[in-house]
């Protein structure tokens, strides 16, 4: 397929070049972007220090389509700290990689009038909510940098769209899977869906001619593997369609979806005995977790329009999974413990095999609302069930995210006092089961191309939800951006 | 016969007034007809902000309008808003495309109220649509070069309580219009530096906003207009908002 797709772009794309007739240069923009971070314990910290050439290409053929591209180079991170030839390996002393986020032809009116086709590796943005779409499921998260929330991965991808009057009818082909990029560092945290592992188990002889035998647990770091569909036509292709249009003041769509989802599922746990104390009272596992990409259908709407004078708009995705997915857990057997060939030993406390994700649907949706005031301040709230890492009945939890920003100075001064994302996670014991993350910014947009961003993130909580497991994370960070 | 007088001359004032409205109707509709001449126009906008110290910020943009409710105009500087989009449609229907986020987006009705890009334009100052169907004439006289007239906006919404028009003599084109806020006050002034015939059609090439409130002005060229290139409401669509 592959060996199909990239001929056939050039091929159409040669084709409209040939009939053009007012052909624009290639245009070469992008931004050179830094990151930097702290966090705010007792050393300080450096957390992220990033610094990227988002090169993008466009051209476009009057009339007929356009290309288009997107690279990024980035480096990333810090030298390692056990770096042993720093002189020669730049790539260790300065961490440096290149990817191609979007490369694509847009061909318009492609065969018939008001056909366009767009081939390639490319981003569809589907849904009307901000940042959160439950219905955006096309291209695979990038999560690598867990506060550049909203990211995709581009996508390889057939892109066909009709537009009749006031409609367009979509379908999109994505003949590879791409799983999502998952976040960088101790962010991985925020969505771990392992089985809790516990911290003791009881040994018991089956026939109860010893006392039982408490051992506490202690894990090595849990290594994880990941099963990636197989390479194959009959496996990996996704499809969408969606129908849009604007109906009574209102932009309306449906959409269905069907593919492998991008954020992995937990599918196996391993755990084996390394070793044990002499005295039996302490045993050293390992605990390897595999992961799966689950097949997935996805029935989307979303609207987005006005009332009054306030923007609404809510996006919903209905999930159903093609079928239960179940953890198994390779429990250690407790003989390999004792080590006795007379009696029989069993272990209580260590997790069974459960359900992950069950086949009946459910239902994530966001409802948002924005505003500008007369001074320009500006206000977006948005209600949200279902993260994007919480699947099931029963898992999803309700979070609300608040934007409010003022702007000084002719906009050279965008001050962010409010921007909250919060959850509570069981309304029974609330001060328990909470998380918050408060993100406070301070922009000056020194040029029309140039802005610098201070900001923090305070993270709390309590409980086991996403958020709360990465509360002694809280960091400053400085954004500098440039674009050209 | 003192109540006859008064009741005379009220008369008088009532049919002079009606008069003016009606010469006011008129210079609008003539005005109209003038700018709206063009079935439609393509143009490459070179936008000059200008802050109270003077110091200059440039944004140009490719626009292309089709009648008096079409309308769509994207960014090509800086860098920071290249691809940006605008779509005006009619009942007040606007998009905004922001290629950052492959996305386009309604725009609510309100934020035509705001500043367009950072520039002393309104949403509604650059809509598109005929000063009659926004404004109601409500007074007109002839001075020595042009005449003078007098509108207040149809929309309650609207940020102005009335709009005064200086109109060129030989063609009703508007030389400068003076926009006053709720109170009354004079806060934007825009004028008409070059309105020159540009084939069959007048056409202002260069005007400028000034925000007397604020202190600051921007000016607005247009470089390379054609007129009546064909075209149809497949050009005004979300598609093209997006392509």
């Amino acid at each position: 397929m592959k060996k199909l797709l990239l001929p056939l772009g050039i091929v159409l794309l040669s084709v409209a070049a040939t009939q053009a007739q007012d052909n624009s240069p290639l245009t070469i923009g992008g931004e050179l972007l830094s990151k930097n971070r702290i966090r705010l314990n007792d050393s300080l910290p450096w957390s992220w220090n990033e610094n990227r050439l988002d090169l993008q290409l466009t051209r476009k053929i009057e009339g007929y389509g356009k290309f288009n591209a997107d690279v990024w180079f980035r480096s990333f991170n810090f030298s390692p700290a056990d770096m042993t030839n720093p002189f020669y390996t730049s790539n260790i002393t300065l961490p440096f990689s290149y990817e191609i986020r979007e490369a694509n032809f847009e061909l318009y009116d492609f065969l018939v009038k008001n056909l366009d086709i767009t081939i390639g590796r490319q981003r569809i943005a589907w849904g009307t909510a901000d940042g959160i779409n439950p219905t955006d499921n096309l291209n695979p998260y990038d999560l690598s940098d867990i506060w550049d929330f909203g990211n995709h991965l581009g996508s390889d991808a057939l892109d066909l769209r009709y537009y009749i009057k006031d409609f367009k009818i979509e379908g999109v082909f994505l003949p590879y899977f791409t799983p999502a990029r998952m976040p960088f560092g101790d962010w991985w945290q925020a969505f771990d869906s392992g089985q809790p592992l516990p911290d003791t188990m009881v040994i018991t002889e089956t026939h109860n001619l010893l006392p039982p035998i408490t051992v506490q647990l202690q894990y090595n770091p849990t290594t994880y593997h990941y099963l990636y569909p197989p390479n194959r036509f009959s496996e990996t292709p996704g499809y969408g369609f969606k129908l849009a249009g604007h109906l009574f003041g209102f932009d309306l769509s449906a959409s269905y979806m069907y593919g492998h989802d991008g954020l992995p599922l937990p599918y196996q746990t391993d755990i084996t005995i390394d070793s044990t104390s002499s005295t039996l009272d302490t045993a050293y596992l390992s605990v390897s977790n595999t992961l799966i990409y689950p097949h997935i259908n996805i029935f989307g709407f979303d609207f987005a329009g006005t009332l009054g004078n306030i923007g609404v708009r809510g996006e919903l995705g209905i999930f159903v999974p093609d079928k239960q997915y179940t953890l198994t857990v390779n429990a250690p057997d407790p003989n390999e413990m004792v080590n006795s060939s007379l009696l029989q030993f069993e272990a209580e406390g260590i997790p069974e095999d459960s359900v992950v994700l069950d086949k009946k649907p459910y239902a994530r949706y966001v409802l948002g609302a924005d505003y500008i005031f007369s001074n320009g301040y500006y206000l977006n709230v948005q209600y949200i069930h279902g993260f994007i890492n919480e699947r099931g009945q029963g898992n999803l939890n309700n979070y609300l995210s608040v934007h409010f920003e003022m702007k000084f100075f002719d906009e050279k001064l965008l001050i962010a006092p409010a921007d909250i994302f919060a959850a509570i996670y069981d309304w029974n014991h609330p001060s328990e089961n909470y998380a918050y993350v408060y993100m406070p910014s301070v922009t000056y947009q020194a040029t029309d191309n140039a802005r610098i961003e201070i900001g923090t993130r305070i993270i709390d909580g309590e409980g086991n939800g996403l958020f709360a497991n990465i509360k002694d994370k809280d960091q400053i960070y400085i954004k500098a951006q440039y674009s050209f | 016969m003192k109540r006859i007088t008064l009741l005379a001359i009220a008369w008088m004032v009532a049919g002079i007034s009606a008069t003016f409205a009606q010469n006011a109707a008129d210079l609008l509709k003539k005005m109209d007809n003038v700018i709206y001449a063009p079935k439609d126009q393509k143009v490459k906008l070179k936008i000059i902000i200008y802050d109270k110290n003077g110091k200059q910020k440039i944004r140009k943009a490719d626009s292309k309008q089709m009648g008096s409710d079409y309308r769509l105009m994207r960014f090509t500087e800086p860098a920071s808003q290249r691809g940006i989009a605008f779509l005006s449609l009619p009942n007040n229907i606007m998009y905004v495309y922001l290629p950052a986020f492959k996305k386009e987006r309604r725009i609510a009705g309100h934020v035509k109220t705001q500043n367009f890009a950072g520039t002393d334009f309104s949403y509604e100052d650059l809509e598109s649509k005929p000063y009659s169907e926004k404004y109601n004439p409500v007074s007109a006289k002839t001075t020595s070069d042009g005449y003078i007239l007098e509108v207040t906006p149809k929309d309650k919404n609207s940020a102005y309580s009335k709009l005064v028009i200086t109109l060129f003599k030989n063609n009703y084109y508007p030389k400068k219009v003076e926009y006053y806020d709720k109170k009354g006050r004079l806060i934007k002034v825009m004028t008409n530096k070059k309105v020159e015939k540009i084939g069959k059609y007048w056409t202002s090439t260069d005007f400028v906003m000034e925000n007397r409130t604020k202190k600051t002005k921007t000016e607005m060229i247009f470089e390379n207009i054609t007129f009546d290139n064909g075209f149809t409401k497949d050009d005004f669509s979300v598609r093209k908002l997006v392509q």
